[in-house]
């Protein structure tokens, strides 16, 4: 059988944006199909702040396969283990959070692609494959062309190194991490801040002139979005669980007052 | 979101054979990805006898609708409010187990099927349409006409009524229960017993006088499959992951027990 492509990073191959569905609450394998009647490329599978066991990602990943929909999931920065048990179950991407310089971004390019381009182990039954998997060799080469290594830039000293970390070979996209960068400037969401647009103009250059893909993440209003959008971000979260539930119930709450005013006027 | 293709449905309508995979203990959403890899057109998930919840069966359900592995699940005789929960939620094929009557089938077709044909009830997030359905009159006649209904025939009575057990409008397949029906009829194990053939006739004869598709399980040696597929047995279960797991384990402590080198036990 052939290797499940990894939709997002075909679609980032070609010049086009990969949306993510962000998955917080939902643990059903009905989440990646979901996804897809949103019109995602990827599922962004949250265990670096949401709760998820090994099982319940993986189970995720499993069931994304299928759909076309490329599972890609964030770790905590020192979890580089429980990627590769997430990339031997499934996952076609991992986001490792907070690295701030070239040495932490080549640790994490290695650890993802088996040799010679890295360390990863072999094992398991190979999952993107639907189990039916070509010679070894063949699909170490295959695997290791066919997965997202992302990156998140999220401190002053991973924007001063943003060059040296988009040169590393084996990391394909420089995520931004709004939020905590905004914090660790000293400027907590302040995303119009002249600082947060010169920091994240920083980073697209780097991405750009290495040939690596941009991600402006933690954004979600028109203005923000669209300078991101001009910067050159392509890699973009639409939103997850969480905001689309708390979003859509207060409109259909917000909705259902106004249908019961009008009625009893 | 076109609904998902029955390919079992399918594959009987054009007179091929449909294989199962059985499951009994498999909870993950790996299970249709095996099935498929090992060349299965249908998921068998036993509710009779394995000891699934609703939302783990459900779970797999889902799991396999984008795999084109058709999701089939066996509830307990009785309890037909699991089945249609099961079909709420991915489920395209329901068996239900020792119908002895025509006014069994009935009721079963009924509960299965929208109005006007059934009673079926609508309600919560069409799985099968991968949760983007057309108008709910569209959506229902399509799914009336995708599901499988498959009655278990299993003791003499039903034996005896299979003519008017096929002769029921939403009635797709008659699945012969070999196991049960030879314990029913005192030869209990013995399926190449005449009593055994005997009742493949008699159901292969009530199948093809009234376009339905006749069904096998419990039978796994050659020379009764073979008997019964020569019969017009169609709809077939494999095995189950009990069974695959207990030959497999089987054959390689044999192998490595029977290497010349291997000291005695």
């Amino acid at each position: 059988m052939a290797i499940y492509h990894n939709a997002a990073k075909r679609a980032l191959a070609d010049g086009g944006l990969a949306l993510g569905f962000g998955l917080h609450h939902l643990r059903s394998n009905a989440a990646p199909m979901l996804a897809k009647a949103g019109g995602h490329d990827h599922i962004f599978i949250d265990m670096e702040h949401g709760a998820f066991t090994m099982q319940e990602a993986t189970q995720l990943c499993i069931a994304a396969l299928p759909h076309g929909i490329a599972p890609i999931v964030r770790v905590c920065a020192g979890a580089l283990d429980e990627a590769t048990r997430l990339l031997d179950n499934g996952a076609l991407g991992i986001v490792v959070p907070h690295v701030d310089t070239a040495a932490r971004a080549q640790e994490v390019a290695d650890a993802f692609h088996y040799p010679p381009a890295g360390t990863r182990s072999w094992g398991g039954p190979p999952a993107v494959y639907g189990y039916i998997a070509p010679h070894v060799a063949e699909a170490q080469t295959a695997i290791n062309a066919e997965i997202l290594t992302l990156v998140m830039i999220e401190s002053p000293e991973g924007v001063a190194n943003a060059d040296a970390i988009a040169a590393v070979k084996g990391v394909d996209v420089l995520l931004v991490g709004s939020f905590d960068l905004t914090s660790s400037m000293g400027i907590a969401g302040q995303f119009k801040h002249p600082r947060t647009i010169e920091a994240w103009q920083t980073i697209a250059d780097a991405a750009r002139k290495h040939g690596k893909v941009l991600g402006i993440g933690g954004i979600s209003d028109d203005e923000d979005c669209a300078r991101a959008i001009g910067m050159g971000s392509r890699f973009i979260t639409t939103g997850n669980d969480h905001s689309f539930m708390v979003n859509g119930s207060i409109a259909a709450a917000k909705r259902t007052r106004e249908q019961v005013a009008s009625a009893t006027k | 979101m076109p609904l998902v293709t029955n390919t079992t449905k399918r594959r009987l309508a054009s007179g091929q054979m449909a294989l199962g995979f059985g499951v009994h203990h498999l909870r993950s959403v790996a299970t249709p990805v095996l099935a498929a890899a090992t060349g299965h057109d249908w998921m068998f998930i036993d509710t009779e006898h394995g000891a699934f919840s609703v939302q783990e069966t459900t779970q797999l359900c889902i799991a396999a609708l984008p795999t084109g592995v058709t999701p089939i699940v066996r509830v307990c005789a009785g309890a037909i409010d699991e089945a249609t929960r099961a079909l709420d939620n991915g489920a395209l094929g329901i068996v239900v187990p020792h119908v002895d009557t025509a006014a069994q089938a009935k009721r079963i077709a009924d509960a299965f099927h929208y109005p006007p044909q059934g009673h079926r009830s609508w309600g919560g997030p069409p799985a099968v349409y991968g949760y983007k359905p057309p108008s709910t009159a569209e959506a229902q006649k399509a799914i009336d006409a995708e599901i499988l209904t498959i009655v278990m025939l299993e003791s003499p009575e039903a034996i005896a009524n299979a003519d008017a057990i096929a002769a029921v409008p939403g009635v797709d397949v008659l699945f012969i229960g070999t196991s049960d029906l030879t314990a029913e009829l005192g030869i209990s194990g013995q399926m190449g017993h005449p009593q055994v053939i005997a009742a493949y006739q008699a159901v292969g004869e009530a199948c093809a006088k009234h376009g339905k598709t006749l069904g096998m399980g419990g039978v796994y040696d050659e020379e009764n499959a073979s008997r019964y597929v020569g019969m017009g047995a169609r709809f077939i279960l494999t095995g189950a992951d009990h069974s695959y797991i207990m030959a497999g384990a089987d054959n390689r402590t044999a192998f490595f027990n029977g290497l010349p080198a291997a000291p005695g036990r």
